[in-house]
């Protein structure tokens, strides 16, 4: 097995808390291939957002271990330490509301030194122009549309050249016409330049259109079941939504899922209950 | 479907409930959390006082009492007179304080209801906003024969002005959808001021009334240090001409934890009375 | 509620409330035939207004204002900042501040006078307590409201704890510190004409008392006025500053 890629290897997670501890995560292992884009899907609360953390480093694990590329990134007794080899993309917008977007933008390569302040204008203007964003320099986030403001945001975590490229849900704030147009804005960057992606959602159709592998995990405490791999070719299009593969994977990973939803569900009923 | 949540329910029924974890939880207890928040106000507290204390000892620094001083001096205080002087404040506070609300109330609401109140009276009012309650002290004291008259003036006016802006903030900024509801309800004008207008407007005005109450204590307070004739702010001040300096921060004391008591009530009350909303 | 608007009626209810006020004085209605009227406090203004001591009052009592409300900003928004940020900073310091919150500047004076037996350093003092305590409150609801979100993406993009800080948590924050630096602008004035009406020399709130000791009553209403013309100014001068230190405000309430 190459060493490129995120491997997650048994995560266990345990938080504690005024009412005792919750086991949030329970030996959770998936393995995400260099340049592949990894989707994992389940039930709210099922503990993806957990996983995401540890990831990311916003959390610490209290089992198993995490490798970027081969170095390990996450154990159980190391503090959790975030940073821009592992890029995250936020649920409800990350962009810094008070400044510009090109200030943005530029703001991870010029904090980490990589490239003068000037060097970085001009990358970040390249890079905006070369995904049809250009005029949006000097404007700031509260100003644009959501969909511009994702479609930034993702610019600005792709500009450091991350090892992974995390994503949260990012396009659950969105309505149906805005998050398909963001869909495509995704596959044909991952298609110019493919990262390594690992991304969650609750969405299905969206988890099967954009990623290579699906994964479903379990209700808390959250396991990854079941990996679907995703035959579809690339560049992917909206034809494909309709083709007989995509119906067949879609009804795989919703019987799967839904089984889940209703352990969620009927745990969710017995704590009301207690 | 079904099937699917037959056989969870089955499965559920049949393991037992979470297992033990596979490794042992961190052992913090929640008795050492709240331990360590209350220990660290002590030290706060313990440091501001140990500051104090050795500002106090050194000659060189600004005079202050001693924080054994003030409290000795606490102590020495005459019950019975130290008693009066906080409620004749008390009583100013409240007086002018329930004046300014049955009076700005009813104003801010009409202000805010009709754009011809509005138009009429508001901008009289607003010129006089700017102009600092302390400063009508020398006017009030030319107008008012009685002393008291002239405090209790003093308290109404600075519990006036939060008390009439925040009714009429209150009042105008009713969402409109609400009004909407309860005309096409069949809503009489009365029916609608009493039960839709006047509850939704309520957190604000409370909100005016807490600012109120604030202002008038620090009205009394002014008032009292300048026509010096009882009260805890005369207190204060009499300890000063007296120099009996320990006494000067008994009665700042007293006078913070009076003005805090009395705003305590006022959200107390709001609690109460706006049930809804927490 | 209606948007109809009279403006007739504004100009009509000032006017209306001078003819008023002479009215009260020229027939001595109850005790307002004390209380001097609009022509006499017009008359006094022309000469104040162009008296020297004007100019002696007004800046004495600007001054004291900017010195205050500066010094309590900058000791107030880096303390602020900290507690707002670093819990256990705010555990350590926040208790104090609460307790001495509930004190009014005014109740401050006599302790002033005692500290600081100079008349311009307790005048300052005293004006200091007044800004100090909401720009400091304003600060910590400031860094307070700060969504975790950016805080995670600063440290994403590799900020460590110092940039964290600069880029996130004050800028962040300076809705609220500008709120705050307003507010305690507006309190600095009130604390301001206490302090120099019961301690002052010179300085506006001291012109009033002096007026009214040496029975120059219509000097009384002039002061007054100036008093807020000037207040207002400057309150409407922060907020203009305000609002420049904050170009993106106004989307953040459209978002």
């Amino acid at each position: 097995m190459s060493s490129a890629g995120l491997s997650i290897r048994h995560v266990g997670k345990i938080y504690m808390s005024r009412q005792g501890w919750t086991q949030a995560l329970d030996d959770c292992s998936l393995e995400v291939p260099g340049r592949g884009f990894s989707v994992v899907v389940g039930p709210s609360g099922c503990g993806k957002t957990t996983l995401l953390n540890i990831v990311a480093g916003f959390d610490d694990l209290t089992q198993g271990e995490v490798r970027l590329d081969g170095n390990r990134i996450a154990a159980p007794g190391a503090s959790p330490r975030p940073g821009p080899d592992r890029v995250v993309v936020f649920q409800h917008g990350g962009l810094f509301p008070w400044m510009t977007v090109l200030d943005n933008v530029c703001y991870g390569p010029v904090i980490q030194k990589k490239m003068t302040a000037a060097h970085a204008r001009e990358a970040a203007r390249r890079m905006l122009a070369s995904v049809g964003l250009s005029g949006i320099e000097t404007t700031y986030p509260g100003d644009l549309s959501s969909s511009m403001r994702r479609r930034a945001e993702i610019i600005r975590a792709l500009i450091g050249g991350p090892k992974v490229l995390l994503m949260d849900e990012p396009f659950r704030a969105l309505d149906a016409l805005t998050k398909s147009v963001l869909h495509e804005f995704l596959l044909r960057l991952y298609d110019r330049e493919p990262y390594t992606i690992f991304f969650i959602t609750h969405d299905l159709m969206e988890a099967i259109y954009l990623g290579d592998s699906v994964s479903v995990m379990t209700t808390r405490p959250g396991r990854i079941k079941q990996v679907l791999g995703v035959p579809l070719p690339r560049p992917r299009s909206h034809k494909m939504l309709g083709s007989g593969t995509f119906l067949k994977l879609k009804e795989q990973v919703t019987e799967a899922v839904h089984e889940e939803a209703v352990k969620a569900f009927m745990a969710g009923e017995r704590e009301l209950a207690r | 479907m079904a099937k699917v949540a037959d056989r969870v329910l089955n499965e559920a029924e049949a393991s037992s409930p979470t297992p033990g974890p596979r490794t042992p939880p961190v052992p913090v207890s929640r008795l050492s959390l709240g331990l360590r928040a209350a220990s660290y106000q002590l030290i706060s507290i313990a440091l501001f006082l140990l500051v104090w204390w050795a500002i106090s000892t050194i000659p060189w620094a600004i005079r202050i009492p001693s924080p054994i001083e003030v409290v000795s001096a606490a102590a020495r205080l005459d019950p019975q007179t130290f008693l009066d002087d906080m409620i004749l404040s008390t009583w100013r506070v409240g007086l002018g304080f329930v004046i300014a609300a049955a009076v700005g109330i009813p104003l801010g609401i009409a202000i805010g209801y009709s754009p011809l109140v509005r138009d009429l009276i508001f901008p009289s009012v607003e010129l006089f906003r700017p102009i600092p309650p302390i400063a009508w002290i020398p006017l009030a004291i030319l107008f008012f024969p009685l002393v008291e008259g002239m405090i209790v003036f003093l308290t109404f006016y600075g519990a006036f002005f939060p008390i009439v802006y925040n009714t009429v903030a209150g009042v105008s900024g009713i969402r409109a959808t609400y009004i909407r509801a309860g005309k096409s309800l069949g809503a009489s004008e009365w029916t609608l001021f009493w039960q839709i207008v006047l509850p939704a407007a309520l957190p604000v005005i409370f909100t005016g009334l807490h600012i109120a109450i604030s202002v008038a204590w620090l009205m009394v307070v002014a008032g009292e240090m300048i026509a010096n004739r009882g009260g805890v702010g005369a207190m204060t001040w009499q300890a000063y001409q007296t120099t009996q300096y320990p006494r000067i921060f008994v009665g700042m004391a007293v006078i913070g934890i009076l003005g805090y008591l009395s705003s305590l009530v006022v959200r107390l009350v709001a609690r109460i009375i706006v049930r809804w909303e927490q | 509620m209606a948007r109809t608007s009279y403006p007739a009626l504004r100009v009509a209810s000032i006017a209306l409330l001078i003819a008023i006020w002479a009215a009260l004085v020229r027939f001595g209605v109850y005790r307002f035939g004390f209380i001097p009227s609009p022509w006499s406090v017009l008359v006094a203004a022309a000469a104040y207004v162009t008296d020297r001591d004007f100019f002696l009052d007004a800046a004495s009592s600007i001054y004291r204002v900017l010195a205050a409300w500066g010094a309590s900003a900058v000791i107030g928004i880096p303390l602020g900042l900290l507690i707002g940020w670093k819990r256990w900073f705010s555990e350590l310091t926040f208790p104090i501040v609460e307790l001495l919150r509930p004190i009014p500047p005014i109740a401050w004076i006599p302790a002033g006078i005692l500290f600081f037996p100079q008349i311009e350093l307790s005048v300052i003092f005293i004006c200091f307590i007044g800004s100090f305590f909401p720009i400091v409150l304003n600060t910590i609801a400031g860094v307070k409201q700060i969504d975790q979100t950016y805080f995670r993406a600063a440290s994403c993009l590799g900020a460590n704890d110092g940039e964290i800080f600069r880029d996130v948590v004050v800028r962040g924050a300076m809705p609220s510190i500008m709120i705050g630096l307003a507010v305690g602008m507006g309190i600095n004035w009130m604390a301001l004409v206490a302090a120099e009406m019961i301690a002052g020399e010179h300085g506006l709130g001291y012109m009033i008392w002096e007026s009214y000791s040496l029975a120059r009553y219509p000097r009384i209403v002039v002061g007054m006025i100036v008093i807020g013309i000037i207040g207002a100014g400057m309150s409407a001068g922060i907020r203009f500053f305000g609002r420049k230190m904050v170009p993106w405000q106004r989307s953040l309430i459209a978002s």
